[in-house]
């Protein structure tokens, strides 16, 4: 008995033991809870250090600069890396970073001008040597940088100019280019080659901060460098600011605890909040007089894309009539989104894009109406022998809250069809295989995005040549009709008349309807003056604009 | 040993992985990768080789080279991620275990002490609570209170020891439950015992007694649950590292299974595996140390090499001692019936008196020098299991005698799932029908227990979650019944070899924890009740199967079986006939108690992503559902949590009843 005593004793003594070195790291938000947000952390040295504190979705796993495209690396990236171009803001012009302006040699090269001042965190310079390192890296990688592969060659004529040749015609794809450059993150090669792990934990980027703490799955906290290379205003990049002194991201999957994490002021800014939480930091709400929402649409367009490979039931115009008009886009968007979201008019249509036509705005767009879709489906069934009965429809998913939302009230609709539905629900990898197997669905629920253009967008979910099912479109669509559509459409010289085209076509076919896009909510304390995102509505911790003094009398309660 | 489980842990990993559908090129390429970026991705990581080549490159390179690779995702080495998660998961992990040493086991010991009284009572409904909660739930609305309320401890996060209070007390309820109940019931076993009643009789204090005596004789099962709960806690931490952010192996492994990342998948099921089989090998250790029959066996056998005949002479001093004082009848009982529980605790009457426990029904309680001395001729005649239905009658009976809860329990069950297999009659709405325009509605006339986020009845699919989650509880058991018993029959009637393979294929099953297993399983099959239930119930197979082995072990040698081969009776009759139906009681006992268990393990999937998927009412569903909700409308998540607390609690109380009935030493 002594003995099981003592085991026990020193049982308890080892965890104790443990439990005390565990602090090594430290606590994610502030060192202590509650209103020790006011509190600034760290030693007394840094008491006057500005942090911000972001409460994200997930962690990036890996600081690679061209690693797979999971949601933590997007989110994070940019406070690392930067491109040699991008967006300025959300639906904005393409703006040089780390390039000061391009041209056009011919419709397979372009020539890129760099800044030849520019440097890493570590002060090696940045030049067109890096770049067509940065570029090759990547490609040999093939991760995440799909559009790479339309590079033939990159040579580096001097120190600042550097020159690409594609294999693709750029003039026959309109935003390519774009897409390209504002998708690869540059480097140093020697600052790469110096980690001796590809970056993975020791990213050192030309952005204004410099990673100094990564607990995988935890948080993450930024330095600011106070070196940034870019000392010309005027020519700055608006979100390569670099305002705070440190940056700490928090990742909290559950949405509760970053609802939570605001409320007991562990972090300062969050997004993808439940709507009962937001309506809490909502004006009129408990937290409102401490936190500010503000409102940005993203450009994924939730939307249902018919299987419609010939074996398919859904390869019947008549039939995908009837499932588009049979459901209400308020509906499937308030249970999806919470409300918290816009109803399109056009396919993956929004008005963030430069060429979407703001004429359709408002207009008939697959208006739910129950009798059009019977008749519809009456004609579908009087073509096939079919009664409602024996038809079932399979909507294909991710199982993520968003779709799962979405395909239970698609099917509610369905059904008052008379029509069998169900929901296959599938984890993202496995919905994604799945998809290409056309016995195994009739709808697949997907979002779609593009960083330039609507009709690149398009492209990706239409064209003919885009997808693994060669000569056919990723939902089995053969239409030379439609491809010849988009052809027209992706010429940099296409004609609203082009575009309008083709977005009839597509709605006549019925080949695809799109439902509507998140409005994303931002939560932050409101001694932050305003936030900035990026053009994937990311928050950009180190360009928030904020009054640190009123941090000091603020409180969540 | 180890490094043979290892090895099949491996193998078995490796298989299921393979055979997982989901391409890792397509994850790290994301959705618009052409065929041949893709191939080209596929062959750079060796996922076009053939299994044999592959699994044969993974064994060579983990065993032979130590190279346990780099995660497909991150490129960040497997091993140096799991160096920096590991200690955060064993903290977790021992961290649940001081609970349940600090709490667990006295509450145990106070039940089993003041057995049947108010104490025992409040203890075990404390334990019996905790076990019925899920974890996700209990974590929530720790967090509820003490971060957001009382604003003591932080939400989240890693850092000082109070970030680990609410992981820990969250993730360490259902062990404590556990760890009770173990105890209680070793503690039981033991309390009355002969050797317990003549230091009572000697006049020694009540306290002396259960320190010296009780709690050292019953510490082997109690220190087994912990070390098992120990190794199922390094993967059971998972749902606790979600919910509170913690950076332990658990999230690590979880995302890695549905990225199909196979080394990490791979690396970390054998590094749990690991872990599980040295706590494992450190708790039979620990038997050596605790455990007064184990010493006392090694003293005998010190003593043995002295002087066979010595010892010959005190062994048989101990028994006559012990046929002393069974003259009082409930010890005879005790002595006489449970022929299970004799053959998994030796007694020396064993030895000596074998007739005494072929004792006709008729004549329990008799005192021994009442009982007829039985006919050498006759024992096996006697002994026959002649009243197939009689343990059952008899079991009821305790129940109905001394144990109403556990039936009233079993009603509760019987009267919930018969409104699940009825509620397409019963039930006023239908599970799936949406409402947008009466959502989050309270509790009314029109719908008794309020409408859910999409204005579904709440009372509906309540009564239709009966269907799904205790058929899942039920449907999970028949693998494990059919398999698990069909090879616990085939390795404990046949032994040698045949028992040797079913054995080390069953420490390769049950050296991955069964949460675990139950993930990737789920993962691998996908979603849907059918699937969920394989997934859950595929775990359980070792349990089984060991559990009935132990049965065969201690009745194949009885009379009556060797009277049966004696006379020629196949082996399949034998088994069957003879065997099979004397092992049952534990088994059902078993089933019973698991039951609870998987329910709250499928809601456990349903809170990660995996199992039931929507709109099937499944109860640990509708509670993930809406667990968004609950601080604004707790009506959503109140019903089906009460509802899904009940049937375990129901189904724990009616096999702790269940149990108590068929040990006939608690017969009073």
């Amino acid at each position: 008995m002594k003995k099981a005593i003592s085991m026990v004793l020193a049982l308890l003594m080892i965890f104790s033991l443990v439990a005390c070195g565990g602090s090594t790291a430290s606590p994610p938000g502030n060192t202590s809870t509650g209103t020790s947000a006011n509190t600034p952390s760290g030693d007394a040295g840094a008491a006057d250090k500005t942090e911000l504190v972001i409460g994200v979705t997930a962690d990036p796993e890996t600081l690679i600069p061209w690693g797979p495209g999971g949601a933590g690396r997007q989110i994070l990236s940019w406070n690392i890396y930067e491109y040699l171009f991008d967006l300025d803001g959300f639906g904005g012009d393409v703006t040089g970073i780390l390039a000061k302006d391009y041209e056009q040699v011919d419709p397979f090269t372009f020539r890129v001008f760099l800044y030849d001042y520019s440097h890493d965190a570590n002060g090696n310079p940045v030049t067109a040597s890096d770049v067509k390192f940065s570029f090759e890296t990547c490609m040999e990688l093939g991760a995440s940088a799909r559009n790479v592969a339309n590079i033939e060659s990159i040579e580096a004529e001097d120190d600042a100019t550097v020159v690409f040749h594609f294999s693709t015609n750029m003039d026959e794809n309109k935003g390519l280019f774009e897409e390209i450059m504002m998708n690869t993150y540059i480097v140093s090669q020697k600052s790469y080659e110096d980690s001796g792990d590809g970056m993975a934990k020791n990213a050192v980027g030309t952005s204004g901060y410099l990673v100094k703490e990564y607990v995988s799955g935890s948080y993450i906290t930024f330095e600011r460098t106070g070196d940034y290379w870019q000392t010309d205003e005027a020519a700055s990049f608006p979100n390569s600011k670099a305002v705070a002194d440190s940056l700490k991201y928090v990742f909290i999957s559950d949405q509760n605890q970053r609802a939570i994490a605001l409320q007991s002021g562990q972090v300062d800014i969050s997004s993808n909040l439940s709507t009962a939480d937001l309506a809490t930091f909502a004006e009129g709400g408990q937290y409102s007089n401490s936190f500010t929402v503000t409102q940005k649409s993203e450009n994924k367009v939730l939307s249902i894309y018919f299987n419609c490979d010939e074996s398919a039931i859904t390869s019947n115009a008549n039939l995908r009539k009837a499932l588009a008009y049979c459901f209400d886009s308020d509906a499937v968007l308030k249970s999806a989104y919470g409300g918290y979201a816009q109803k399109v008019y056009a396919l993956s249509g929004t008005d963030r894009y430069p060429d979407y036509n703001d004429d359709w705005n408002g207009r008939a767009y697959f208006d739910f109406d129950l009798d059009t879709a019977k008749d519809y489906l009456n004609a579908y069934c009087e073509e096939s022998g079919q009664k409602p009965g024996d038809i079932t429809i399979r909507i294909l998913c991710q199982n993520s809250g968003v779709y799962e939302n979405a395909a239970l009230v698609l099917q509610s609709y369905i059904s008052q069809l008379g029509v069998t539905c169900e929901i296959n629900s599938r984890e993202t990898n496995i919905a994604e295989t799945e998809k290409f197997d056309p016995s195994l669905y009739e709808i697949y629920l997907y979002s779609y995005a593009n960083t330039t253009y609507w009709v690149a967008c398009l492209n990706t979910a239409m064209g003919m040549n885009q997808s693994l099912n060669e000569g056919k479109s990723m939902y089995f669509v053969v239409d030379s009709a439609l491809q010849s559509l988009l052809e027209s459409a992706l010429l940099p010289d296409a004609t609203k008349d082009d575009l309008n085209a083709l977005d009839e076509y597509i709605n006549e076919q019925c080949y695809a309807v799109g439902i509507g896009c998140e409005v994303k909510q931002l939560v932050y304390a409101n001694w932050i003056n305003g936030i900035t995102v990026d053009r994937k509505v990311s928050v950009v911790g180190g360009a928030a604009d904020f009054d640190w003094t009123a941090k000091a009398g603020w409180s969540a309660r | 040993m180890m490094l043979f489980v290892l090895l099949g842990v491996a193998i078995l990993i490796f298989t299921v992985m393979y055979f997982v559908p989901g391409d890792p090129a397509k994850n790290i390429l994301g959705p618009t990768a052409t065929a041949e970026e893709l191939q080209i991705m596929r062959e750079y990581l060796g996922l076009n080789q053939p299994y044999l080549v592959r699994l044969g490159r993974f064994l060579y390179q983990t065993f032979i080279h130590f190279d346990f690779g780099t995660s497909y995702m991150t490129s960040v080495p497997v091993v140096s991620e799991i160096a920096k998660r590991f200690p955060v998961t064993l903290l977790l992990a021992l961290g649940f275990m001081a609970v349940k040493i600090v709490v667990g086991i006295p509450l145990g010991v106070i039940a089993a002490v003041k057995r049947n009284k108010l104490a025992d009572r409040l203890c075990m409904l404390v334990a019996l609570v905790g076990v019925s909660l899920p974890n996700f739930f209990v974590a929530l609305v720790l967090v509820l209170l003490f971060s957001v309320k009382l604003n003591w401890l932080p939400a989240f996060g890693v850092g000082s020891f109070k970030y680990y209070i609410m992981p820990i007390i969250a993730g360490s309820l259902v062990g404590l439950a556990t760890q009770a109940r173990q105890t209680r019931s070793s503690m039981l076993d033991v309390i009355r015992a002969d050797y317990v009643t003549t230091a009572r009789a000697k006049g020694i204090s009540e306290a002396r007694v259960i320190m010296r005596h009780v709690i050292p004789n019953g510490m082997i099962p109690v220190i087994q649950v912990l070390g098992n709960g120990l190794g199922s806690s390094l993967a059971g931490a998972l749902v606790v590292e979600k919910v509170f952010s913690i950076p332990g192996l658990g999230v690590y492994l979880t995302n890695a299974v549905s990225q199909r990342d196979y080394p990490v998948v791979q690396i970390c099921v054998l590094v749990l595996a690991l872990a599980f089989s040295i706590i494992m090998l450190l708790v039979d250790l620990a038997f050596a140390f605790v455990d007064p029959r184990i010493k006392a066996q090694y003293e005998g056998q010190s003593r043995m090499r002295k002087s066979t005949a010595g010892a010959k002479e005190e062994k048989t001093e101990a028994a006559e001692t012990v046929v002393d004082g069974l003259y009082d009848p409930d010890a005879l009982y005790a002595a006489s019936i449970s022929a299970e529980k004799r053959a998994s605790h030796p007694h020396p009457l064993d030895a000596e008196c074998r007739y005494i426990y072929v004792l006709p029904e008729e004549l329990v309680g008799t005192a021994t020098d009442q009982i007829p001395v039985c006919p050498e001729e006759d024992k096996v005649a006697i002994q026959a299991p002649t009243k197939k239905n009689s343990q059952f009658r008899m079991v009821f009976h305790r129940l109905w005698k001394h144990n109403k809860i556990a039936l009233v329990a079993l009603g509760v069950v019987l009267l919930l799932t018969l409104a699940g297999m009825l509620a397409s009659y019963i039930a006023p709405y239908d599970y799936a029908t949406i409402d947008m325009t009466n959502i989050y509605a309270l509790p009314s006339a029109a719908h008794w227990f309020g409408t859910d986020a999409f204005g579904r009845d709440i009372f509906s699919r309540v009564l239709y979650g009966a269907r799904y989650s205790i058929g899942i509880g039920l449907g999970a058991q028949v693998l494990p019944l059919i398999l698990g018993v069909a090879l616990g029959c085939l390795a404990g009637y046949f032994g040698r070899t045949v028992d040797a393979v079913i054995m080390r294929f069953l420490d390769i099953l049950q050296a991955i924890p069964y949460l675990l297993l139950a993930i990737i399983l789920s993962s691998a099959l996908g979603g849907g009740i059918i699937n969920t239930i394989i997934a859950l119930s595929i775990p359980c197979i070792s349990n089984m199967a060991r559990l009935t082995r132990a049965q065969f072990l201690s009745l194949r040698n009885q009379e009556y079986v060797e009277a049966a081969a004696a006379i020629n009776c196949s082996k399949t009759r034998q088994i069957f006939k003879h065997i099979l139906p004397n092992a049952v009681s534990p088994l059902i006992v078993t089933i019973t108690m698991d039951i609870g268990r998987i329910i709250m393990a499928a809601s456990q999937l349903s809170y990660i992503g995996l199992g039931i998927r929507p709109p099937l009412p499944e109860w640990g569903a509708m509670i993930v559902d809406s667990q968004n909700w609950f601080r604004f409308y707790p009506h959503m998540i109140l019903f089906p949590g009460l509802v899904l607390a009940l049937v375990v609690l129901c189904f724990n109380v009616f096999g702790d009843g269940l149990r108590d009935a068929m040990d006939p030493r608690l017969k009073n």
